[in-house]
């Protein structure tokens, strides 16, 4: 078993026992990072990382996380390491200071070896939109990662990384996760700062940890919850994100989202996720049918609320404060042509549909009746939660789908986040757990929580992870 | 994208069917209202930092093309 086999908890263990050094878990995972055989990476910063694991072999006392390397979402701003949001509008930029998550992480002694793949501006479901190049899944070469967090998902799976950071607004690091065959977590909307996280739909839009295991994804959840003053929806976090432990489910309702289990969802998909709830029923869990009607309003919803806040948060990329302006004699035509040649098809696509749902005579229309929809959907989950401790469903209600798919039909790539939106629309916690195979490629089980109840997602996921025993190594993975 | 953007809308409108009386919009999931910060200075982003990344500078400002 090589260094990049060690789980990130066995990596900190190893450090501890004086059994490897910062440098050299740095240079196994750079190596595979160089390689890149997935495309996972758009920006290595192989000295920085190097001199960092030095300076921390050189630390007299550890701090927690010291010396284990880490993937960053290229949507993260890191100083002076090249952030582009997988877009050609932001080629070359390099951001004047680090976002808040990654900083504490960075105090906490993890590692940035670079910045992963994603649709860009965090827009899409597969990583195709990216003005970089797909990303590939490592299970099948000729698949999709998802998206829009596809590096971060590819590069944990591929083990280039033990861990790294995602962004979720619709399901962006819960469906890459599925598809990929890893744990990724999407915690309480608020639970982390988004100082730093470049801004796709504001009101939807968290930070979060994508692993190999449960504990993992908390461990580094754990350093990175709680307040700061740069944002301010940000919150104050009750208490401590615990490790977990939990062997069991004894006293657990667990809830199953009918209407998330039933038209579109594959027959591979759904066996697999039936079969994981019969494990939680094996470990004591009750399981009881949930109906979230307006859930089947959520993708109408979420394709009016967030191009709406998209359309307004993008209206500051225009090449002058940072990135390329293209030349042009007067300031709006330079507006246009830099807007018009450096922005991809998807990102247009949303802006225009988030203008339109905005616009004077539409907005009552769209955008007014989406958020009441938000609401009923906010309640619908409150009111399932005063039944159940969790609810289930599938991440996403297919297998990784083949490269070059889905990219013709807009509308079948926004289907991929069914499952996975209405639980942002309500600002909820939620993970996805890899719980089987469907036709050899992974599917993702989705929990979902209470607001501020991370503790009992991590603690139900870690229980049913034990007796899944889900190999995370895909199959093609030199040993 | 004409077509594109009709036939998405065409699934959107799906929301145009639903009673939706008397249910009050959500904007924003967390209970937050007029988060202020104490009114006192801090530094700001240093100018030179600031303007780093611009592709035009003149007399220590963003510069761009004429206006008309």
């Amino acid at each position: 078993m090589g260094l990049r086999d060690l789980t990130a908890t066995e990596q900190v263990a190893a450090l501890a026992a004086g059994e490897t050094s910062s440098l050299e878990l740095v240079e196994a995972h750079l190596s595979a990072v160089e390689a890149d055989d997935v495309h996972a990476f758009l920006a290595i910063d192989a000295d920085g990382a190097r001199a960092r694991a030095r300076a921390i072999d050189a630390l007299p006392e550890r701090p927690p996380l010291a010396g284990v390397p880490i993937g960053i979402k290229d949507a993260l701003s890191t100083r002076d390491i090249v952030t582009t949001s997988g877009s050609r509008m932001l080629e070359g930029y390099r951001p004047v200071y680090t976002a808040t998550c990654v900083q504490r992480l960075e105090d906490a002694g993890a590692i940035v070896l670079g910045k992963t793949n994603m649709d860009e501006f965090a827009m899409g479901s597969s990583t195709e939109n990216s003005a970089y190049g797909n990303t590939l899944n490592p299970w099948d070469l000729d698949r999709v990662p998802g998206g829009s967090s596809g590096g971060s998902a590819a590069s944990v799976a591929q083990r280039q990384v033990p861990w790294s950071l995602g962004s979720d607004t619709g399901g962006s690091i819960r469906q890459p996760a599925a598809l990929c065959g890893i744990v990724g977590m999407k915690p309480t909307y608020g639970a982390i700062s988004r100082y730093g996280l470049i801004a796709f739909a504001s009101s939807l839009d968290q930070v979060g940890p994508l692993a190999r295991t449960v504990a993992d994804a908390a461990l580094l959840l754990r350093h990175m919850v709680g307040r700061d003053p740069m944002d301010s929806t940000s919150l104050d976090w009750p208490g401590d994100i615990d490790v977990p432990s939990a062997t069991d489910l004894q006293g657990m309702r667990v809830g199953v989202v009918e209407e998330l289990m039933g038209e579109g969802v594959e027959p591979g998909v759904r066996l697999a996720v039936e079969s994981a709830l019969r494990v939680a029923e094996g470990l004591g869990a009750t399981i009881v049918p949930v109906s979230l009607p307006s859930t089947l309003s959520g993708l109408a919803t979420y394709y009016v609320l967030a191009p709406a806040e998209c359309s307004s948060n993008l209206a500051r990329f225009d090449g002058i404060r940072y990135g390329h302006p293209l030349p042009a004699d007067n300031l709006l035509d330079q507006y246009e042509v830099t807007r018009g040649d450096l922005f991809g098809p998807e990102v247009k696509r949303r802006i225009m549909l988030g203008t339109f749902a905005l616009a004077s005579g539409y907005y009552d229309q769209y955008y007014g009746r989406a958020q009441r929809v938000r609401t009923l959907i906010v309640r619908e989950f409150a009111e399932a939660f005063a039944e159940v401790d969790l609810l289930a469903s599938p991440t996403s209600p297919t297998v990784a789908f083949p490269l070059g798919d889905r990219t013709a039909d807009p509308y079948a790539m926004y289907l991929a986040d069914v499952c996975t939106i209405p639980v942002s629309l309500a600002g909820l916690p939620a993970i996805s757990i890899p719980c089987g195979l469907s036709d050899g490629l992974p599917v993702g089980l989705q929990l979902a929580a209470p607001a501020f109840a991370e503790n009992r997602l991590l603690a139900a996921a870690h229980a049913l992870e034990g007796v899944l025993e889900f190999d995370t190594r895909p199959p093609g993975l030199a040993t | 994208m004409q077509q594109e953007l009709s036939g998405i809308l065409g699934h959107i409108d799906a929301i145009l069917a639903l009673d939706l009386d008397g249910i009050p919009p959500t904007t924003h999931v967390v209970d937050l209202r007029n988060v202020l910060r104490a009114d006192v200075p801090r530094q700001s982003l240093p100018r030179d930092e600031a303007l780093r990344e611009a592709a035009n500078v003149v007399d220590d400002c963003f510069g761009v093309p004429r206006m008309d």
